[in-house]
Order: C-alpha cells, then structure tokens, then sequence
C-alpha cells in the first residue's frame, strides 16, 4: 500500500515543530526545506527529529541514511523508501 | 593550517534534558568508547552535553576546512583521548583524514568548546551583549555573513575582505572564536576594551595559548 507523500510532509512538520526558531520558514515548509538552514533548529536536536521519525513510522533509520536527514525532502525520500521495504 | 569551530551548550537549558541519555540516542551520537565516558562519568548529562560539544565544533571546523556540504553523521567524529584537569577538558578527536585538539571549559553556566588554537581567540557573550556588539560592527561597517553552505564570516565592507569567525548560540550565550590578526586594527583599537581579550599562556596545555574567557 502506497503512503501519501503530503501525509509524510504534514507528519514530519509536526515533529519537527518544537524544535523550530524560524517560524516564518516553518509556515512555508516545504521538500527544499533544510532544518538548520531555513527552520534555525539547532543541531543538537536533529537526533531528537530522527528518534521521533523512526518512533512515528516505526522504521529504524541507519547512520548512512541519517547523514543525509538534513531536509524535508532528503527525509521523506528516506521515509518513503523505508515504507516501499 | 590553523582551524577554527567552537560550540557552547548553555547549561541551565541542557541540565534537564535526560532524555538525551536514551540507549537509542546513545547510540546515534556516540561510539563504544564515548558512551562508556559518559555512562561512567560522576554527570553522565554533563559527560554527554560535554562530548556533545566536543563533537561540534569539530565538526564545524572540518565543514570549513573542506567547504563541504552540511552532513549529520557524529558517530564518524571519533574522541580518542580525553584529558580533564580540574573543569578544564583537552581531548584529541578525530574526523575523516583531520586530527584536532579541542579544548573545553566547564562553568556553573555553560559548556564551551572550541578548537585549541595559537590564532584564534574566543569571546562569550550573554544574548542582549552579543547584540550590542554587532551593532558596533555594524557601525565600524562590518558584517556577519554566510556562505552557501552556512559557514560564517566577518565581511570588512569597505575593502570586501573576509575574516573566519565561529559562532555558537545556545539558551542565553552567544560565543565567538576569531582570529585577531585579520580583523584591521581600527577596529581592534575602537573595540579593545569590548571584544578583545589578551591571550594567557596555560601551564596546563603548554603546546597552546589559551585565551582567557569572559563576560564584561
């Protein structure tokens, strides 16, 4: 069963949604969005962001795969591709 | 050449997050031998924010050095040593094809580290200092600025020369590493008194210069 991609985004900006300092960016997330860069989330809770996807999807995401988590789009990628196995 | 990266972790924010110390967050961050310093540690939560920090401005300093990407991957920022001599930390790290000496300081308020370095000195300012001091840049016709890839700067607009600076932000702190030499002396004499602070030579670390940390 295929997942809805704009069900993933609207999961993964309630996660990240705490963590956000930028507000005026959260309100415009979107795939290109990058969650130090655009949303200000500091970098010490991106583990926090990651723990919390493997909990709401329930997928455990490998250290290769985190490397790149730094986005909307890199992580719905991953959640996607997770979900599909 | 000389590196640059510092993090601060402001203590009164991190000192409650236990969460931190999941196994499962662990195990994301930290390798064998770092798990084991914090589990065994007297703080394990000032152990992890310590290693944490460590791990940082590491990080930072590679990302500059090699102008790479952003990347989230701390278990490949590997601490190999790791020194405490009263709340004074040295710990030698490793990351990709890079070895660094890091230098942490531990205070009732926060965790500073940053790459121990001849060149570069640091500065921490509460929030509401930081802002005034950028309005003296701002003022002398400076700029902080920011590369593609998120990497800080400071911009002489006059003469578009550009200076590294680390920044850190953390709860009430805001922390500087600059290198002194490039920034051009109408500055540092205008400034002096507010954001340069004389190096001090420490017994502890002979083979470095430490500068002195404080608040106005």
């Amino acid at each position: 069963m295929g997942v809805d991609k704009n069900d993933i985004i609207a999961k993964l900006k309630s996660i990240v949604k705490p963590y956000v300092n930028n507000l005026e960016s959260f309100e415009q997330l979107n795939e290109g969005t990058e969650f130090i860069k655009d949303l200000d989330i500091n970098s010490a809770n991106l583990v926090d962001i990651i723990l919390d996807v493997e909990d709401e999807f329930d997928i455990r995401i490998e250290n290769k795969e985190m490397e790149k988590m730094l986005s909307v789009g890199a992580s719905l990628k991953i959640i996607e591709s997770k979900l599909a196995s | 050449m000389e590196l640059i990266g510092n993090d601060i972790i402001d203590w009164h924010i991190a000192k409650s997050q236990y969460h931190k110390l999941r196994p499962r967050c662990l195990e994301k961050l930290f390798n064998a031998f770092e798990i084991d310093l914090i589990l065994k540690s007297n703080s394990p939560l000032k152990s992890f924010w310590t290693l944490w920090s460590i791990k940082e401005s590491t990080y930072k300093a590679w990302q500059r050095a090699t102008d790479s990407a952003p990347v989230f991957n701390p278990k490949s920022i590997k601490i190999n040593s790791f020194n405490k001599v009263f709340e004074n930390i040295a710990s030698s790290v490793s990351i990709n094809s890079f070895d660094l000496c890091i230098h942490t300081e531990i205070t009732t308020d926060y965790i500073y580290s940053y790459v121990a370095s001849k060149i570069y000195c640091n500065k921490i300012f509460r929030v509401d200092e930081y802002s005034v001091f950028k309005g003296l840049l701002e003022q002398k016709n400076y700029a902080i600025v920011k590369s593609d890839t998120g990497i800080p700067s400071v911009l002489n607009k006059n003469n578009k020369q550009n200076a590294p600076l680390s920044i850190s932000h953390d709860g009430q702190f805001v922390a500087i590493a600059f290198n002194q030499s490039i920034i051009e002396e109408k500055i540092y004499n205008d400034l002096h008194v507010f954001i340069f602070v004389p190096y001090q030579p420490d017994i502890k670390f002979s083979n470095y210069c430490k500068p002195r940390l404080s608040l106005f």
